[in-house]
């Protein structure tokens, strides 16, 4: 009997022994990836987090044939031709926004609400953040710890501004979620608060951030004071005018804060006029001239083999090439930008053609389908002339921007002089003809300034994301598109519908109302 | 002791007092001098059968060589010969005279047969759990890569399809029905998986890397299925739920073999043979290609552009482009296949056994340069110690599996799409026709893969009834491939070459102690013990492009620019308690409950236990007073019950942990970029789903009721099962708030449920005194899978990554990854035939301007808006959840007909009640259908289907069943995501065929041979089938999808013989 006993003891104590040093077994750490609980720990995780939200920024404005351009060009109709190829991008170009692949991609506003994630996670995962956890940052922990803190708001701010300018009223949300299945479905918030929160975003990003940099390699594609008073700028005129659509006046104070913020970033942000000699290297980008601009820059092997200037290109420009290029610029353009009358022969007109804007940026401009060379710095990885990538970053604010801007609050002042000799001035800077019908006459009424300044900014900013929120913002738009009606303006029908995918779990959620009924 | 003495008087009285009247008797009449041998059916001699003389305590045993001596008390005694493994026998020796010759019959009741229930093993007759079983003697030596494959038909409850013919890639198998949903298309992981154990060693069958990245081969190819002694499979969850958190999807036990005391024994057989491949599909070919092709430009084309069709079919004389070659062809040959097995056994004194054996396989595939070898060793020892308490058995096992893989990819093994297969006209230059083929000479690509394991048994018995045994195992997988393209493959790009390399551990610690005790009636058995098993998994890989020679075949002096090289590290641990009690009262009435619990690494701090209980009761009818008294047929009766539950592991092992995204630079434009501006990106994983602490298990509840049935001591037995599983919780994506910046996270969200019947009816009909017997079995399972829950309150979920019109949908009430297409009701006539809004007078369309035209199909318009969606990657109007891609009724047919030393068998497998999308032909008629102005080209380049057999739409006014060729459209009419490509994928298949011839045992004596047996095996020799268009209704992937990709399933020819010495 005892024996079994002892029997019984000595098993029990058999597997009483293993378990103790078994649960170590249900304890894995991942080392295929850093995740939430390792991460977080020092700068260079700070860094990394914010290259990430860029990249963030930088995807959700390269996605779908560079939407950047799509929202702020195509759009415009008159300013480049995207050619029928079956993925039916085109309608887009006369104002129909409902093709099944564009609101799909197009109306889907979800890539800028990752990038807003992002910066929501900076800021809450960054902002506790220890003096020594940052030891290694090699300047002031404070000074770093609000450098990233600034850019994350900057991004943030920068991507509700796309946001709003899209669709108007749109989803506002400034947490980061612990665990995001808690996350609440958000309706859209009226366009009034989202341009609030920009705001305030920016001054806090102003008030972290500093003019200039410290590393050279970080020149115009990290953001700054500077980046974010062009965003302040862009923000307060777009308020001034697009907060109320039915408003002929524009919001004086706003119109005064655009203004003190271009001065104070032409006065202590250190931008240089790029020269004739150099304007078109200013395109490739980090340029002195450029105040924020994504990088895509083959030097980093960040380029891109669907950047926005290959479509154009023919095989002299491009090797791999199509016979006929996709995107043309359309000879309405130089009609409308370009194109004076000749007063030697009457009905006939003359081609501004030593504007440098003009002899840089095109070529083939007899043809019927003139060629874009804005963006052609193309770097062959492969072989004989293969794997193309085009090597231009994207461009969001520059300085020439920030001193047009500046024409355009003269004449909200109501101080058309100004505007008349900043416009004419401006032009002759960039080698313009000097002849009397390509210039403003100073007895030039409100309507024909506003729309010589847009005629500017199409020569100047053509293909850099701005031309049709300029349309919009100084409703010159009759002008130079004609899909977009006096009423379907009224009606707020420049917006873009939502991609109806988007509705399937939310229910807050309501369609932008020009297209309601129209998908 | 003094009790048993006590016990012993009373027994001595009796004994004395019943044994006095036949002493008497037995003075009468003189005793009888008798002498026999006793042999079986095949003439070998039965070792150790018993006979007894009826009425009379004399008995004898026969030894080695079969022979025996008895005593007879008087001529007319009876005599009574037993046998485990046979039927018992009856004779009455009276009328013969010298030496008695008696045959055995092989028993056919399996009742004594041991099942193996999860590490136990009880008798058949004894189990209250729902099991199929096979012994290893029906799949060896058939010409198949892997014993999963040859599981097909041969087990009820499991189904097996073999997608692909290639060797050594994976069938599917699910045991009662496949419970996998998911969103996003997999052609690879289409259904859940069984649980496999080897020998007791839970196998880790997960896979880390896609099957392109890695060599691809079966993990289950690893083990010979020579070396099998049985297969179990666990279908219900009460035999089941003893492997817990793994088991929801079946446990299928392999049990290898072991060594037998006895005299050595060697067994060498093999088998050569060749593989062939089926017949091709039909494509027109020459003049006939051109002349259709033609006739169809004439038709469709205006003459305006007339003026430019391709040259390809206008100049006729070009010597570039008369041929007459179907393409499809040159990628077949006829294979080898080959295979040796060599197994020594024996055993000594003191309960010492061994077993070794090797093997050898290998087979060529019907595609050139593919191919699969393996080689196998496995020793299996045991031994004794401590006075025979102490059990010691290491089993060690090596294999290598080499596989070739042609120069396509996993799903298909040829370098052309089949619904893009070059046209016949074409003649092409050497290098064109070798970059075309894949050049396989100069491709390299090796695929090995080593699995190494080593097993410690250790028993110990306590007592007779308390034993403790511990099983640890390791297991040291490897695999690597080595890849390289030569630069004229590449487009003229420079050669590539990549290198892969992974090697995972898994070891497992079982450790349990046994007890078993009688009171009276009342029998008792308890299992009790702990699991603990640790895996590991890293892997290695490399490659660079544009390199500068094709010598090169290794990652070597590739520019910098062009190396690529990753690394990988997963583990999981698992602990896990487990216990199970049976109890039978006077061997009628079963009771059986189990209970595991299981931890798991994969899952967060509160939800890492799971507890998967269950019971089962069983009562055998037949051992009941009242069936024994009228000498009932039924030798056996059984009803049977069970419920339980069990669990399903996630396949991710880092759940748990919000895993961030490294190198996050990419966007549209460079999906290479890891940096932004030079500095690495990271950034939470917002596409690929948020980490949850919450996450639990997948769990399956099962309930099973069963009967089972033995009448005439086994000649007809017949099992049958009903069953219920539903698996509840299984993960799920759900999506998130936009707001969130996270696309989805896991939560425990679906249900799935299958139910069903399996039944298996065998016999052996011909009488026992027929010179043929015949045995033959039926399994038939009857599965229905239903999806049960959705997450976002059951809304209907698209499936994507498949088709561009995406053609599954998961929606409540319908079964798992149904169809979801647009009703095709014919085609128009004429335009006239198109219903218009009767408020807008406009006719059907399919979006935009595109209305309907005669000659196109017709849809329904489910919503009556005239509009066809015309595309749709959500839910569409007009789209139907329809037909069922998963088969309904499986099952398989065994015949074996012996007739003196000739075994013929004939082994059915079918598969009813599935339906099957041809997206195959869809591809052929789109192949010039949508492709706007290069159309012509592209009719010219590709193949054509025979189109003289279709009634294709040509003028107004044709009844016609396909829609009009039209080229260059762009209307679709051709889309893959409509009922006119549904087709049934019913089939009954010849599977194998064999014929064997065993020499007589006699002849072989002279020269020391115990047996030799000659076979011949023919593999897919028939099929019938209901789809026409179908070239093999099971080379069909999960999805029910046929696109002519994939590897078809060859005919195999074999000779072999196996010799016993």
């Amino acid at each position: 009997m005892r024996r079994t006993t002892n029997k019984y003891l000595l098993a029990a104590l058999l597997i009483g022994s293993i378990l103790p040093a078994c649960k170590k077994v249900l304890e894995q750490q991942p080392k295929d990836s850093t995740y939430l609980q390792a991460f977080w720990k020092s700068a260079a995780d700070c860094k990394s987090a914010l290259a990430g939200n860029y990249s963030l920024l930088r995807a959700a404005l390269a996605y779908k044939q560079n939407s950047y351009y799509m929202y702020g060009d195509a759009v415009a109709q008159n300013y480049f031709t995207i050619q029928y190829n079956g993925d039916g991008l085109e309608p887009i170009q006369t104002g129909d926004f409902t093709g099944a692949y564009n609101v799909n991609s197009l109306g889907d506003w979800t890539r800028f609400y990752k990038v807003i994630a992002m910066s929501n996670t900076i800021l809450k995962q960054v902002t506790p953040l220890k003096d020594e956890a940052l030891a290694d940052a090699k300047v002031d922990p404070q000074v770093f710890k609000n450098g990233i803190l600034g850019q994350a708001l900057f991004i943030r701010a920068y991507a509700y501004f796309m946001l709003t300018r899209i669709w108007g009223d749109v989803p506002l949300d400034t947490i980061s979620y612990d665990n995001p299945i808690d996350a609440p479905q958000r309706g859209r918030s009226p366009k009034a608060d989202i341009m609030k929160l920009i705001e305030s975003d920016c001054h806090q990003a102003a008030a972290m951030l500093n003019w200039g940099y410290q590393d050279p390699g970080d020149v115009a594609v990290t953001a700054t004071k500077g980046s974010v008073y062009a965003l302040l700028a862009h923000l307060y005129l777009w308020r001034a005018t697009m907060l109320d659509v039915n408003s002929t006046t524009p919001n004086a104070t706003d119109v005064a804060s655009a203004d003190t913020a271009i001065n104070a970033l032409v006065t202590n942000g250190g931008y240089i006029l790029t020269d004739t000699a150099h304007y078109g290297k200013m395109f490739i980008g980090k340029s002195a001239e450029s105040i924020f601009e994504l990088n895509m820059s083959e030097d980093d092997k960040e380029g891109t083999t669907t950047g926005i200037g290959l479509p154009f290109l023919p095989t002299k420009y491009l090797a791999t090439a199509n016979t006929t290029p996709r995107f043309f610029v359309p000879p309405t353009y130089f009609a409308n930008n370009y194109k004076f009358p000749d007063r030697a022969n009457p009905g006939f007109q003359l081609q501004d053609s030593g504007d440098i804007r003009s002899r840089n940026n095109f070529t083939a401009l007899t043809s019927t389908k003139p060629i874009c060379l804005k963006y052609s710095n193309v770097v062959y990885r492969g072989v004989g002339q293969t794997e193309p990538y085009l090597s231009n970053n994207m461009i969001l604010f520059r300085l020439s921007d920030m001193l047009l801007l500046k024409a355009e609050i003269n004449i909200y002042q109501n101080d058309l002089t100004s505007a008349i000799t900043r416009i004419n001035d401006w032009r002759k800077s960039r080698g313009g003809s000097q002849d009397s019908a390509n210039i403003l006459a100073a007895s030039a009424t409100r309507d024909m300034v506003m729309h010589q300044y847009i005629v500017e900014r199409g020569r100047e900013l053509f293909l850099e994301g701005h031309i049709f929120w300029d349309l919009l913002r100084t409703r010159t738009y009759g002008d130079f598109m004609s899909w977009l009606s006096v009423q379907r303006f009224a009606q707020e029908g420049f917006y873009w519908p939502v991609y109806p995918m988007l509705f399937q779990n939310n229910l807050n959620l309501r369609q932008t109302p020009y297209w309601g009924g129209k998908l | 002791m003094g009790k048993q003495l006590l016990w012993l008087l009373p027994c001595l009285l009796f004994y004395f007092l019943a044994s006095m009247p036949l002493a008497a008797d037995a003075q009468q009449t003189p005793v009888v001098p008798l002498s026999g041998v006793i042999r079986d059916a095949k003439g070998l001699p039965v070792v150790g059968a018993s006979i007894r003389v009826k009425n009379s305590k004399a008995h004898a045993l026969t030894d080695s060589s079969g022979a025996f001596r008895i005593s007879l008390p008087s001529r007319n005694a009876g005599l009574i010969i037993s046998h485990i493994s046979f039927n018992e026998v009856e004779i009455n020796p009276k009328d013969s005279t010298g030496q008695l010759r008696i045959t055995m019959i092989g028993r056919d009741s399996k009742l004594d047969d041991v099942v193996v229930i999860g590490y136990q093993s009880v008798t058949r007759k004894k189990t209250t759990a729902a099991i199929s079983s096979i012994s290893g003697k029906e799949i060896a030596n058939l010409p198949s890569s892997s014993f999963d494959q040859l599981m097909q038909g041969r087990l009820s409850g499991v189904s097996v399809q073999n997608y692909s013919g290639e060797p050594g890639s994976a069938p599917s198998v699910t045991v009662r029905g496949n419970s996998r949903i998911s969103t996003s298309y997999d052609q690879f992981n289409v259904v859940s998986t069984p649980l496999y154990v080897v020998d007791g060693v839970p196998q880790p069958t997960e896979t880390y890397v896609g099957l392109d990245v890695g060599t691809g081969t079966n993990y289950l190819g690893g083990v010979n299925p020579n070396d099998i002694e049985s297969i179990d499979v666990l279908k219900d969850a009460s035999a089941a739920a003893i492997y817990g958190s793994r088991a929801a999807n079946g446990v299928i036990l392999i049990t290898t073999k072991k060594g037998r005391s006895g005299i050595p024994k060697t067994t060498v057989s093999g088998y050569v043979g060749a593989t062939q491949r089926p017949q091709l599909r039909t494509v027109e070919t020459g003049a006939t290609e051109r002349r259709n092709k033609m006739s169809i430009l004439q038709q469709s084309l205006t003459p305006d552009q007339q003026r430019q069709l391709p040259y390809m079919l206008t100049d006729s004389l070009n010597p570039a482009f008369n041929g007459h070659t179907d393409w499809q062809d040159l990628f077949y040959r006829t294979g080898v296949i080959k295979d040796v097995d060599l197994s020594l056994s024996g055993g000594g004194e003191g309960g010492t056994s061994y077993r070794f054996s090797s093997g050898y396989y290998d087979e060529q595939g019907i595609i050139s340069a593919t191919g699969f070898k393996r080689y196998t060793m496995r020793l299996n020892l045991l031994s004794k110690g401590l006075g025979g308490k102490l059990t010691i058995n290491p089993v060690v096992n090596f294999t290598r599996m080499d596989r070739s893989r042609g120069s396509g990819n996993t799903g298909n093994p040829i370098s052309v799409a089949a619904g893009s297969m070059p046209s016949s006209l074409f003649v092409m230059d050497v290098n064109k026709r070798a970059a075309l083929l894949g050049e396989y000479n100069e491709n390299f690509d090796r695929n090995t893969n080593t699995q190494f394991s080593f097993n410690l048994n250790l028993g110990y018995e306590f007592s007779r009834n308390f034993k403790f045994t511990s099983q640890n195992s390791y297991l040291y997988n490897t695999s690597r491939r080595d890849y390289s393209r030569t630069s004229e493959l590449n487009s003229g790009q420079g050669n590539l070459a990549s290198a892969y390399g992974d090697n995972e551990i898994n070891i497992l610690s079982s450790n349990y102690f046994s007890f078993n005790k009688s009171f009276g009636q009342h029998n008792f058995s308890i299992l009790a013990g702990q699991d603990i098993q640790y895996d590991q998994y890293q892997n290695t890989q490399a490659s660079g492009s544009h390199g500068s020679s094709d010598v090169i075949q290794a990652v070597q002096g590739f520019d910098q620019r062009y190396l690529g090289a990753s690394s990988d590290y997963q583990a999981y641990g698992l602990l896990s308690y487990y216990s199970r009690i049976s109890y039978d009262y006077m061997g009628r009435y079963l009771l059986s409950a189990s209970v595991r619990g299981d931890g798991s690494s994969r899952f967060g701090k509160n939800k890492k236990w799971g507890t998967f209980p269950s019971v089962s009761l069983g009562w055998l009818l037949s051992e009941e007073d009242f069936m024994k008294k009228d000498k009932s047929i039924f030798s056996l009766l059984k009803l049977r019950a069970s419920v339980g539950k069990s669990g399903s592991l996630p396949s991710s092992n880092y759940l748990q942990y919000n895993l961030y995204n490294t190198g996050a630079g990419t966007y549209e434009g460079n999906n290479a970029a890891t940096a932004y501006n030079g500095v690495n990106a990271i950034t939470p994983n917002f596409a690929g789903g948020a980490a949850q602490p919450n996450l639990s298990w997948e769990k399956s509840t099962q309930w099973n009721l069963g009967l089972d049935a033995e009448v005439l001591n086994g000649k007809f037995s017949m099992a049958l099962d009903l069953y219920n599983k539903e698996n509840t919780d299984q993960l799920f994506n759900v999506n998130l708030p936009v707001n969130s910046g996270y696309d989805y996270a896991q939560t425990n969200a679906m249900g799935v449920r299958n139910y069903g019947v399996d039944l298996t009816l065998a016999g052996n009909p011909l009488s026992d005194r027929s010179p043929i017997k015949w045995f033959t079995r039926l399994n038939i399972t009857y599965n229905k899978n239903k999806i049960m829950h959705l997450p976002n309150g059951g809304r209907d979920l698209v499936m994507s990554g498949d088709r561009f019109n995406r053609s599954h949908i998961e929606t409540v009430g319908s079964p798992v990854n149904s169809f979801y297409l647009l009703k095709t009701l014919g085609v128009y006539a004429t335009d006239a035939d198109v219903p218009a809004n009767p408020l807008t007078g406009i006719p059907m369309y399919g979006g935009g301007t595109n209305t309907f035209k005669a000659g196109d199909f017709r849809f329904l318009d489910l919503d009556g808006d005239y509009l066809i969606d015309p595309f749709q990657e959500g839910i569409s109007s007009d789209k139907l959840a329809t037909g069922d891609p998963n088969p309904t009724i499986t099952g398989g047919w065994t015949n074996n007909i012996t007739y003196k030393r000739f075994t013929l068998g004939l082994f059915f497998t079918f598969t009813f009640k599935r339906d099957v999308l041809d997206l195959y032909k869809a591809d052929q008629f789109n192949n010039f259908a949508g492709s706007g102005s290069g159309s012509p080209g592209d009719l010219a380049q590709y193949a054509l289907p025979d189109l003289s057999k279709l009634n294709i739409w040509r003028k107004p006014g044709d009844n016609a069943d396909y829609a009009k060729l039209d080229l260059g459209s762009y209307r679709y009419y051709y889309r893959s995501d409509q009922t006119f490509f549904l087709t049934p994928g019913d089939y009954v298949r010849l599977k194998s065929t064999s014929l064997s011839y065993e020499l007589p045992a006699k002849a072989l004596q002279k020269i020391k041979i115990d047996r030799f047996r000659v076979f011949g095996v023919v593999d897919n020799l028939l099929r019938w089938q209901r789809s026409k268009d179908l070239p093999d209704a099971e080379a069909v992937n999960g999805y029910g999808e046929y696109n002519g990709d994939g590897y078809p399933i060859p005919k195999k020819f074999t000779l072999g013989l196996e010799v016993n010495f």
